[in-house]
């Protein structure tokens, strides 16, 4: 997905430290299954996809293929609610560039979705909270200063949550936060945490004028702020959706 | 006095013969009136449904999971074909039916035939939210509403031919009830709806009426 369709300036702390500015955009092959069940038992997309291993964070230097299982449920509790429920797990293997260290990594995610849009009010009514959590374990070895010995680190697992909320007020404004944890895969005794509040007005269904607040705390630092403007304007029928 | 009434229409071939009980034809359209459309059509052999709310912007329903498991199952699915309902590639392609995609047999478009109005002539924003093709909010108008269910009645003939006098039949009905709506009961019996149509499209009908003594 595009920055510019995201609700904040950036992905998530937890992915940024758990997989990278890029996202998992690797050459394979994907099937998509909608499951033929409905109605009050929900709607079910399950994915897999098998894909050479790309992904520099995740899988280093390694040419071998990396499975991806998804599973998304959604349930239409009333006219105005949803819920969506995502599980996601990718596994594959990480080399180092001397191709002296081999690792099997696995990386876990959950994503809850809850959507408030009352349907004649859409426009000028909305709520939309999400949250999730990751996993990833075969984290390297700690090597605490250079030409150091590598030492097992605390804990074979890193893991973070995020969260994410939007009211939106009217037509034109709506408001959001943002609040992310996550334990640094390199030593998971480090941590960090953002906070952002965002405000953001639409002049027009092309053109968004967004503001965002980020409050950043890292492990043993001083809290940093940031204030970012962000405005995006968009051409043709393509707006700023997403599914 | 309903059986022989019954055992007449058949032998006369006014009623349709008793067959095997057929599943309804699964049709899902995007907006309400396409379905309230259907409805009228199809009767007992449709089972419809809309995926925009009647008390919902139709520009900006937003695509969910339910929708497209929805358009897997279909046989047929109604569209206007504009740039009215923007969220439908997506559903389509979530929904992996090839019968409904654009060019399979089940995808009927409203605005076939239709001439449309308030085409912009320089596509851009300057004169704010444009319908870049043409207003495609096609059943404001009757007789526009008319060449909709004619589509829409080939549309469901194209899947499903062997049903295709009941749908003709249902058709008929609507169309006289329009024609009656629209022009009025002497009005209809004297000129015949379809003239009267054909008049009012082409924009003779005003200018005849007032010429003529009745």
């Amino acid at each position: 997905m595009a920055l510019h369709a995201l609700p904040f300036q950036s992905r998530s702390l937890t992915h940024i430290a758990l997989i990278g500015e890029e996202s998992l955009a690797q050459a394979g092959a994907s099937a998509r299954w909608l499951l033929p069940v409905g109605g009050r038992a929900g709607t079910f997309t399950a994915t897999f996809e098998a894909t050479r291993s790309e992904q520099e964070q995740l899988f280093g230097h390694s040419n071998e293929l990396s499975w991806l299982g998804n599973l998304n449920a959604f349930w239409q509790l009333s006219e105005a609610t949803d819920l969506d429920l995502s599980l996601s797990w990718v596994n594959g293997g990480y080399t180092d560039e001397e191709g002296t260290l081999s690792l099997d990594r696995n990386l876990m995610g959950a994503e809850l979705s809850f959507t408030w849009s009352p349907p004649a009010a859409s426009r000028y009514r909305g709520f939309n909270l999400r949250a999730g959590i990751m996993m990833l374990d075969g984290l390297l070895p700690l090597i605490e200063e250079p030409g150091g010995v590598p030492q097992p680190q605390a804990s074979d697992q890193a893991k973070g949550f995020w969260s994410t909320a939007e009211l939106r007020l009217s037509q034109s404004w709506l408001v959001g936060g943002r609040l992310d944890w996550v334990e640094n895969p390199d030593n998971v005794e480090e941590t960090a945490w953002l906070f952002s509040p965002t405000l953001t007005w639409w002049q027009s269904e092309y053109v968004r004028v967004r503001a965002e607040y980020d409050l950043l705390g890292l492990h043993e630092l001083d809290n940093e702020g940031r204030l970012h403007l962000q405005v995006t304007f968009s051409m043709g029928p393509h707006k700023h959706e997403t599914y | 006095m309903m059986i022989p009434a019954l055992i007449a229409a058949s032998v006369l071939g006014l009623a349709e013969p008793p067959g095997p009980a057929r599943a309804p034809l699964r049709v899902v359209a995007t907006l309400p009136v396409y379905a309230e459309l259907v409805r009228e059509i199809g009767g007992a052999e449709v089972d419809v449904s809309s995926i925009a709310n009647p008390n919902e912007d139709a520009h900006f329903v937003r695509p969910k999971p339910s929708f497209a498991l929805d358009l897997r199952r279909a046989d047929v699915f109604i569209t206007t074909g504009l740039d009215l309902e923007l969220w439908v590639p997506t559903l389509l392609d979530r929904a992996g039916n090839s019968v409904v995609m654009e060019g399979g047999r089940g995808y009927v478009t409203a605005y076939t035939g239709i001439h449309l109005l308030d085409i912009p002539v320089a596509a851009d924003r300057s004169a704010g939210d444009v319908h870049i093709y043409g207003n495609p909010h096609l059943t404001t108008d009757p007789l526009r509403t008319l060449q909709v269910a004619r589509n829409i009645t080939t549309g469901l003939k194209r899947v499903a031919p062997e049903r295709a006098a009941h749908f003709d039949a249902g058709l008929a009905r609507f169309t006289e009830r329009i024609h009656q709506a629209v022009f009025g009961e002497s009005l209809v019996q004297l000129l015949g709806g379809p003239t009267l149509e054909q008049m009012a499209v082409n924009g003779t009908l005003f200018e005849f009426l007032e010429n003529q003594q009745f």
